[in-house]
């Protein structure tokens, strides 16, 4: 199994886009993105997809060249499509135009279209968090959506429907949260489905709505669901995956879930809030500290050993990886090999 | 256990709250804000609550005479603070200056301090829906915070850190989810013990970490604690509640959890967005009906005679406890009477 560094990644993955065609801001914009998936543990969303995103350009579902832009613009708010572009690209377009509205008007929100995947969620409240502002994001699969039942309902009608936050602090990385508004994220459940595990009791329903721990039932014909986030009080999973709906499909145009079976485009609302617009950042300061002391005073429950703040986990995977390297399985490093061969480009060794 | 038609209960609490010194219209705002919230079905937020706020205008922890004022103000933003005004006045005067933002700007926060008690959230939220936006809403309890447990620990160190979220329907009431970021809201382990009930299991832990059912090991000295929302990935609901805590705390200006109690006020963060500055309202209410449409073809679960729309349950406890009248608790209803013996007001 290759281990190779993450800044070899992120060059190979530049020469692989630009010589695709993306003009080189794009091209890092994707990598980086990607490389950072597999910095966060998230393998299945990192450079796993070099391969996939140059066979999406090749084919035509992906635009390489295609440029966002503002189809509605107002000081503090603005609706983009990104007209079929790379996610990554349409996604960071719209966090920048957010930040810089809300630099300037202390709020902003930026709804956005027709940008196909916009990978993982996180990552833009996480450019605005790094940037010293507040960043939330709502992202829906406009009318695509089969996978997760309604509190009450047995049958998957609404998608994983993610949200995402990002708060700055003081000479630390930000707080931040990214979250399906389900239990569990689709890809997981496939990822179990794949190595043959079976999956934890509470996320799925089989096609009878009896809970099962076979990830099959939910690929099977007739299908199962995964169930809301919340338990026994999924209530509020299915809640939030409406609000979801709404802020994402609605404000952005890409539309909200209806049932059609292929996702076109995420549809995303990115909000932004400049802190020293409400509140002297020192104060704000003082307190997100003083929170984290107080949190991490708890006495950790049997089997833990500490109290991690959200995002914490990927930042500790991605400090380790940083250093040691990414170890990638043998047919993805081959199959970045063999796209970078096609470009006539030279294949760094792993390691 | 005694049952008030809804405005026999408004009546009585304008009376209660006018005798502790609130003017006509802001003692108006206040009990028809706790007189909804039973009418809804959240007792844990209604008429429990009037000897509350009456005993914390006795402790001067709220000031009735008091009046919110802006003290930052850009063309999409400002900073309220409430004076120590009862919740529902503060929270009030922030959602009509944030809607007001919002309608020419098309998003717009307010932040709110120094408020007291908002109530139930939702309220505010809805007041925006019912006015055409939508609007999402995050209250913390300042430096208050050892009622739910974070993930990974055993021991209370976060308040119910609520959020809302309310969006307006074609010829309907607005779709409005008004939630808790723990299992459930600290309220309905009050209303448990007042009535001598138990409470399901992962709701609680006691003071020791043990999930518990017997609602008076999460008060006791020392006191257990609520789970945060998510059951098998509580991490989620620890995450919410902690995204709740910087945005209502940190940014609201009323500080985050610190384990200080007494509650002094919830800080609160209010987005408003003006749905036609970003899409035609035809189309925005086309893509809602049809999603809600595509949702009610799920089959159902056993034990449910529908599917219903967040917000739902509570208008329809409305409509039936506005006719049938609500029930208030005895330990509750002595509780009330008490306050007005010591206001002198008659029952």
């Amino acid at each position: 199994m290759p281990l190779v560094q993450a800044e070899t990644l992120r060059r190979i993955g530049h020469q692989l886009f630009e010589a695709a065609g993306c003009d080189p801001e794009d091209a890092r914009v994707v990598t980086h993105h990607l490389v950072e998936s597999n910095l966060f543990g998230h393998d299945s969303h990192g450079v796993i997809r070099y391969p996939e995103y140059m066979d999406a350009i090749r084919t035509g579902r992906f635009q390489a060249k295609a440029q966002p832009r503002v189809v509605r613009d107002h000081p503090s708010c603005a609706v983009v499509d990104a007209a079929g572009a790379l996610g990554q690209v349409g996604a960071a377009f719209a966090t920048r135009l957010a930040m810089d509205k809300a630099s300037r008007h202390g709020v902003a929100a930026v709804a956005l279209r027709n940008t196909s995947h916009v990978g993982r969620v996180g990552a833009y409240p996480l450019m605005v968090g790094r940037a010293g502002m507040i960043g939330q994001a709502f992202v829906n699969g406009g009318r695509f959506g089969n996978q997760i039942a309604p509190f009450g309902g047995i049958d998957a009608r609404l998608t994983t429907d993610p949200l995402a936050f990002a708060a700055p602090r003081r000479d630390a990385e930000p707080i931040f949260l990214d979250m399906t508004t389900s239990v569990a994220a689709e890809g997981k459940v496939r990822v179990a489905s794949y190595a043959g595990k079976k999956v934890p009791e509470g996320w799925l329903i089989d096609h009878d709505g009896r809970p099962t721990t076979d990830p099959d039932s939910f690929r099977a014909t007739p299908k199962g669901a995964i169930l809301p986030l919340g338990g026994i009080a999924s209530h509020k999973g299915y809640g939030m995956s409406l609000m979801v709906e709404l802020l994402a499909g609605t404000l952005s145009g890409q539309g909200c879930c209806v049932g059609e079976s292929e996702m076109v485009s995420n549809g995303m609302l990115l909000a932004v809030h400049r802190i020293d617009h409400f509140i002297d950042p020192e104060d704000y300061y003082r307190e997100v500290e003083a929170l984290i002391r107080y949190v991490r005073s708890s006495p950790p429950a049997p089997g833990f050993k500490e109290i991690l703040l959200p995002g914490e986990p990927e930042l500790r995977s991605a400090s380790r990886r940083e250093a040691d390297g990414i170890d990638l399985d043998d047919k993805t490093w081959s199959l970045i090999g063999a796209d970078l061969e096609s470009f006539g480009l030279p294949v760094p060794p792993a390691g | 256990m005694p049952r008030f038609s809804p405005q026999a209960l408004r009546e009585l609490g304008y009376r209660l709250f006018q005798a502790a010194g609130c003017r006509s219209e802001d003692a108006r705002a206040v009990v028809d804000h706790l007189v909804e919230s039973s009418l809804f079905g959240h007792d844990s937020h209604g008429a429990i609550r009037f000897y509350e706020y009456a005993q914390g205008i006795r402790d001067g922890r709220f000031n009735p005479a008091a009046r919110p004022k802006v003290v930052r103000e850009r063309p999409c933003s400002a900073v309220v603070d409430g004076g120590g005004a009862l919740g529902q006045v503060g929270a009030a005067f922030a959602t009509r200056i944030a809607m007001d933002k919002a309608r020419d700007h098309g998003m717009a926060t307010v932040t709110l301090r120094n408020t007291c008690h908002i109530g139930r959230v939702g309220a505010y939220p809805l007041m925006a829906a019912r006015a055409g936006f939508m609007a999402q809403l995050f209250a913390n309890a300042g430096h208050l915070g050892a009622q739910v447990i974070p993930f990974g620990g055993r021991e209370g160190r976060l308040s119910t850190n609520p959020m809302a979220f309310a969006a307006p329907r074609r010829g309907h009431e607005p779709l409005l989810l008004d939630m808790t970021t723990s299992v459930v809201a600290e309220g309905k382990v009050r209303v448990a013990i007042n009535r001598g009930e138990s409470i399901p299991e992962g709701w609680a832990v006691d003071a020791q970490g043990r999930s518990t059912t017997d609602p008076r090991q999460v008060k006791s000295d020392p006191p257990g604690a609520l789970l945060p929302l998510g059951g098998v990935v509580a991490h989620k609901g620890y995450g919410l509640s902690m995204m709740v805590e910087v945005m209502g705390g940190a940014v609201g200006g009323e500080g985050c959890a610190a384990g200080a109690p007494p509650f002094v006020s919830n800080g609160v963060l209010l987005t408003v967005y003006h749905i036609e500055h970003f899409t035609g309202l035809e189309t925005y209410y086309d893509e809602l009906d049809a999603m809600i449409a595509h949702v009610r073809t799920s089959r159902l679960a056993p034990g449910f005679q529908g599917i219903l729309l967040p917000g739902e349950p509570e208008f329809r406890s409305a409509r039936r406890r506005e006719a049938e009248g609500i029930e208030v608790d005895d330990e509750t209803w002595g509780q009330i009477r008490r306050q007005m013996e010591y206001f002198g007001v008659g029952d």
